[in-house]
């Protein structure tokens, strides 16, 4: 166990992490306005998508709601930052701690609900804070939304442009997403996973289910509320169609073709999502039928998603690694295989 | 003080549970010592596991009390019941299915060691759990691939792990349900291996088996259940003589004789 690092599994892994993060990071430099554009909001997205990935992935909670965690990160950060004139980081994080006190109040009647009975109530709360935000002028300044939110401003760097964007927001969503695989590792994340899978063995084992929802839920909102904020200051505007119905479906879109149970792949759901419109812009009517199909084949052929694929030929990459050297792996296996020893 | 058998550490008083107009356990009571196995037996649907759901909290009781280590339990969650030291396994083996045996059980570890979800985000408390599981590996009689998926391993093997899965979190009570069900004569072995652990270790085990030759060899003391009453109780050797435990089991004798 001490020689794991040096195990070529690990340093195959730690090479590819490696790899991706060069690329991230060099990416922005690269694109046009445009592009930048549909990385950006692909990249939020993905944020917003982490919420699911605690959730869904881990506590087989599928929340309809999630968007409407964003749409109150987002309308309060431009509440607190234009009409309260608050220092924008401060803003940002204020709304974010707002919306999650407010789900965590939400969460303590939402995680009574068990199953297609927390779905409906979810979609009933979803529908409900979306005629809120059309409506609800001092909040979010009806269906006109609200304009001129002011630029983020980060220890005297004000963030203006497309590519600058892109950094902070691939630095954001690397240690967000780190965060939550931190969560997957941790007593947390596994006393989620065994309400998801049997609740009344996670009972016998000491967890306590509505308490540990009540979390589950809280840091999704948080992560939601997190994407709505950057929402925010990314675009300037919010407005309410933004966190309708229809965004929500989109996004658990990105989920399910990225793979409810991996942390990173909600990211590629993300940009086919968001390229999906570019893509098909000569058959801009058909949009949702493509989707639609795509779903369903998806759904058929790979459940697991985009990352389910990749996990399994990373199986077999690293299957056939261990073949080839060997060594290493089948030392401490036959040293599991003799407790005495 | 562990192995002191005056002290209860388990005790139902006249526990009853009505499902409907059917009493699936009526005023039934018992204890365990610490390090003692209490064989619970009886027909089909004499109510053993609905007992044992009553104890662990699973069923709330209509009436009668659960007392864990002196504590009045009775009103209490059955997580919180498992916190503070009770025990369970299930007649097939429940675990989460999408998730590594490494994760699975972790559960039991996490629960031993009752940190916080905090606290578990920043430090690695608890992970290096390999010796004790090694240790139990070996009484359970088969070697653990951590890489293999759990769904993967035999039923038996499955049936063992569990109940290493709830020695790993240092239970004070172990409720151990049919563990010998479906297992071959060598596994018995095993399961009586595992469960003679835990009584070294002043654990006190509440057994449901079917299988007589695990029950009359290992438990101390057996009660028998039929039609949610407790209708015998004493060691295995008074137990196996008792008029009416034979005819619970053989139905009555003297239709048998007419």
């Amino acid at each position: 166990m001490k020689q794991k690092l040096l195990q070529p599994r690990t340093l195959l892994k730690l090479a590819l992490w490696v790899v991706g993060l060069i690329v991230l990071l060099l990416l922005p430099g690269q694109l046009n306005n445009y592009q930048l554009t549909i990385v950006d909001s692909a990249i939020i997205y993905f944020i917003a998508s982490l919420s699911y990935t605690v959730m869904l992935g881990m506590g087989g909670m599928m929340s309809m709601a999630t968007v409407t965690f964003m749409g109150l990160g987002a309308f309060f950060t431009a509440q607190l930052a234009k009409n309260w004139g608050l220092p924008t980081p401060l803003a940002g994080l204020l709304a974010v701690l707002a919306t999650a006190a407010i789900a965590y109040i939400l969460s303590i009647m939402l995680v009574r609900l068990e199953g297609y009975y927390f779905v409906f109530g979810t979609i009933g709360l979803c529908n409900m804070m979306s005629t809120v935000f059309q409506n609800f002028k001092p909040l979010s300044n009806g269906a006109d939304g609200i304009n001129g939110i002011p630029k983020l401003n980060l220890f005297g760097f004000t963030f203006r442009n497309l590519s600058d964007w892109c950094l902070l927001l691939v630095v954001l969503a690397v240690i967000l997403a780190i965060g939550v695989s931190r969560v997957r590792k941790s007593a947390l994340g596994r006393s989620l996973m065994s309400i998801r899978d049997n609740p009344v063995t996670a009972q016998t084992l000491g967890v306590n289910v509505l308490r540990t929802k009540r979390i589950a839920f809280t840091i999704g909102a948080f992560l939601s509320a997190t994407a709505g904020m950057l929402v925010a200051f990314h675009n300037g505007v919010v407005s309410a169609s933004l966190f309708t119905f229809n965004v929500q479906q989109s996004l658990l879109m990105m989920v399910m073709l990225g793979g409810v149970n991996s942390t990173f792949g909600a990211l590629g759901g993300a940009f086919l999502v968001q390229l999906m419109p570019e893509v098909l812009r000569p058959i801009q009517q058909y949009l949702r039928l493509v989707q639609g199909i795509l779903l369903i084949l998806l759904m058929i052929f790979m459940p697991m998603g985009i990352a389910g694929l990749l996990q399994s030929a990373w199986k077999k990459i690293s299957k056939s690694i261990q073949k080839r050297k060997g060594g290493l792996n089948v030392g401490m296996q036959q040293n599991l295989e003799n407790p005495g020893g | 003080m562990e192995c002191n058998k005056t002290s209860k550490i388990l005790a139902a008083e006249e526990l009853t549970i009505a499902f409907g107009g059917l009493v699936a356990t009526d005023h039934v009571s018992f204890e365990v010592a610490p390090g003692e196995i209490l064989g619970l037996i009886g027909p089909n649907g004499a109510g053993k596991s609905t007992l044992l759901n009553l104890v662990s909290g699973i069923y709330q009781c209509d009436s009668g009390k659960v007392f864990l280590n002196g504590t009045d339990v009775t009103r209490l969650p059955a997580h919180t019941r498992a916190r503070m030291g009770l025990g369970r396994t299930f007649q097939t083996p429940r675990f989460l299915q999408r998730s590594s045996i490494r994760d699975n059980l972790l559960l039991g570890t996490d629960l031993a060691n009752q940190i916080g979800f905090f606290q578990s985000f920043w430090d690695k408390k608890g992970f290096d759990f390999e010796e004790e599981v090694q240790e139990l590996m070996g009484y359970a009689g088969f070697s653990i691939n951590w890489h293999s998926d759990i769904n993967a391993l035999p039923f038996g093997q499955r049936k063992r792990l569990e109940i290493v899965r709830s020695l790993l979190s240092h239970p004070k009570v172990l409720l151990v349900d049919e563990p010998a069900a479906g297992l071959n004569t060598k596994e018995l072995e095993y399961v009586a291996n595992l469960l003679q652990y835990a009584t070294q270790k002043g654990i006190g085990v509440v057994l449901i088996e079917h299988q007589m030759d695990l029950v009359m060899n290992i438990c101390h003391r057996i009660i028998v259940l039929n039609f949610g009453k407790l209708i015998a109780e004493g060691t295995p050797k008074e137990v196996s003589s008792n008029a009416a435990v034979i005819e619970a089991y053989l139905g009555r004798k003297k239709h048998a004789h007419n």
